[in-house]
């Protein structure tokens, strides 16, 4: 080998080097500093736990008490157009979701175009997207009658 | 003198080197200096933490309280409640408020609460859920569970403290009144600070007329320092009731210039008092005076009870 071509081997060789020296720094600098915080779980769950328990949104109130009873489902409140206006969230992408009660065969949903665009999405499991499915024992009232049933909701939310 | 031509390539090379990793720690540094004085973390954890907390309260039935607190964040921070988010700004009077970029995080609205909007500028607040309004409401300073140890019982026949204060008609005669009260309860006041078990220096800042900082120096005796300041702190603010929106302990070097005057190598605190100049009645200023000196006194038979 000419010494030229020795030289030029030992410059990649030391500018390698100093690549992974600056790829190590700058892993310490991403591992050590905290500067944004992941929350999608808990707003996740800030999601369901407003859905089931909010007076306005699916709680069943008692028409002589005016009492809201958290956990048991009031039928009527279980519509396409009550939870959009009961849960509106200005970014309409931020969350989507289906809501399914096998017993009485309903399905309604939260922001329906997003969530059949997003659903339909290849990249649903792993992209820009957490989706959660849960599955929840309930009581719902319809026309004065308390049954159980159980409550099926699949959520899809935008990585934030 | 005559270079030959390896000998000048070799010095190029290594002169490179060199100002590639001076550079990159020039910049590491200078990043990891900003990050730690940055609040955008800050800002992006409370925007979150507010609207979450928001959010769920739309789930709640009822009257709701929820005392907040914001003293984690380096500096002070703004919070507006927005119709569908919380926006939070840093604390800068001298900025518009439309050439401030804020930190927003969105909840979700429900067509029966209503959002009362409104800026809000302190470290304690509540939020507050009532007959389907929601609104962030200022809130002052709430005393403090103190730590129990380390124990600082002692007489207080025994006990010999060093006051000091800065050249200050307002701290003067604080710092006087302290003295002469410690005086008639037995306790001895030393000229010379090393003699001192306990040593207090009371002086006034400049920033926020409702805002308390009380410092206290790294040392063998930080646990007791720190006692003593949480008590003080507790004290000023049970004494003076709805007056600091923000209070701040912090421990400071003791070779620093804010700790001269202190006795360093022992338990000591530095209390700073936002500036009176606005108190402009002298009966007013004379009661809030006599307010402080009582929460002092109380604080040192507190500490050594």
């Amino acid at each position: 080998m000419n010494k030229k071509a020795d030289f030029t081997i030992t410059m990649i060789w030391k500018f390698l080097f100093l690549s992974l020296a600056l790829f190590c720094v700058w892993f310490i600098k991403e591992y050590f500093t905290v500067q944004n915080l992941q929350t999608d779980l808990l707003e996740t769950e800030v999601f369901f736990e407003r859905m089931l328990y909010s007076p306005s949104t699916l709680s069943y109130q008692d028409p002589i008490t005016q009492r809201y009873y958290p956990g048991i489902i009031d039928l009527d409140k279980l519509t396409d157009e009550n939870l959009n206006k009961t849960l509106n969230y200005t970014n309409k992408k931020t969350f989507s979701a289906k809501i399914d009660l096998e017993k009485e065969k309903i399905t309604v949903y939260y922001h329906k175009r997003w969530y059949k665009r997003l659903a339909a999405a290849s990249f649903l499991q792993n992209g820009g997207v957490h989706t959660v499915k849960r599955t929840i024992p309930i009581t719902y009232e319809e026309n004065g009658v308390f049954s159980k049933g159980v409550l099926k909701i699949h959520l899809i939310k935008k990585k934030s | 003198m005559t270079w030959n031509k390896r000998g000048v390539s070799l010095i190029y090379e290594k002169l490179i080197i060199i100002t590639l990793i001076v550079f990159v720690a020039v910049t590491l540094f200078l990043w990891i200096k900003n990050v730690g004085n940055d609040t955008l973390y800050w800002k992006n954890y409370y925007a979150k933490d507010v609207a979450l907390i928001t959010d769920l309260l739309h789930a709640t039935n009822g009257i709701v309280n929820i005392n907040y607190d914001v003293l984690n964040s380096p500096k002070k921070l703004e919070f507006l409640l927005q119709k569908d988010s919380i926006a939070v700004y840093d604390y800068n009077p001298n900025l518009e408020r439309g050439k401030q970029i804020p930190t927003i995080f969105r909840f979700a609205k429900d067509k029966t609460t209503i959002i009362t909007t409104g800026e809000l500028s302190s470290c304690y607040f509540k939020i507050i859920q009532k007959q389907n309004t929601l609104s962030l409401e200022k809130d002052s300073f709430k005393t403090t569970i103190c730590p129990l140890y380390p124990t600082t019982k002692k007489e207080l026949k025994s006990v010999s403290i060093y006051v000091t204060y800065e050249d200050d008609e307002f701290t003067k005669m604080i710092g006087e009144a302290v003295k002469k009260r410690l005086e008639t309860k037995d306790v001895t006041i030393t000229i010379s600070k090393e003699d001192a078990d306990i040593s207090i220096k009371i002086s006034i800042h400049q920033d926020q007329k409702n805002m308390l900082k009380i410092f206290y120096p790294v040392n063998i005796n930080i646990k007791k320092s720190e006692k003593l300041s949480c008590i003080m702190k507790n004290q000023l603010t049970l004494k003076l009731p709805g007056q600091y929106t923000s209070v701040k302990e912090e421990s400071a070097n003791r070779y620093s210039v804010r700790m001269q005057g202190l006795n360093t190598e022992k338990p000591g605190v530095e209390i700073e008092i936002g500036s009176q100049e606005e108190v402009e009645d002298a009966n007013a200023l004379k009661s809030k005076q006599s307010d402080i000196v009582n929460a002092i006194i109380k604080g040192v038979e507190d500490y050594f009870k």
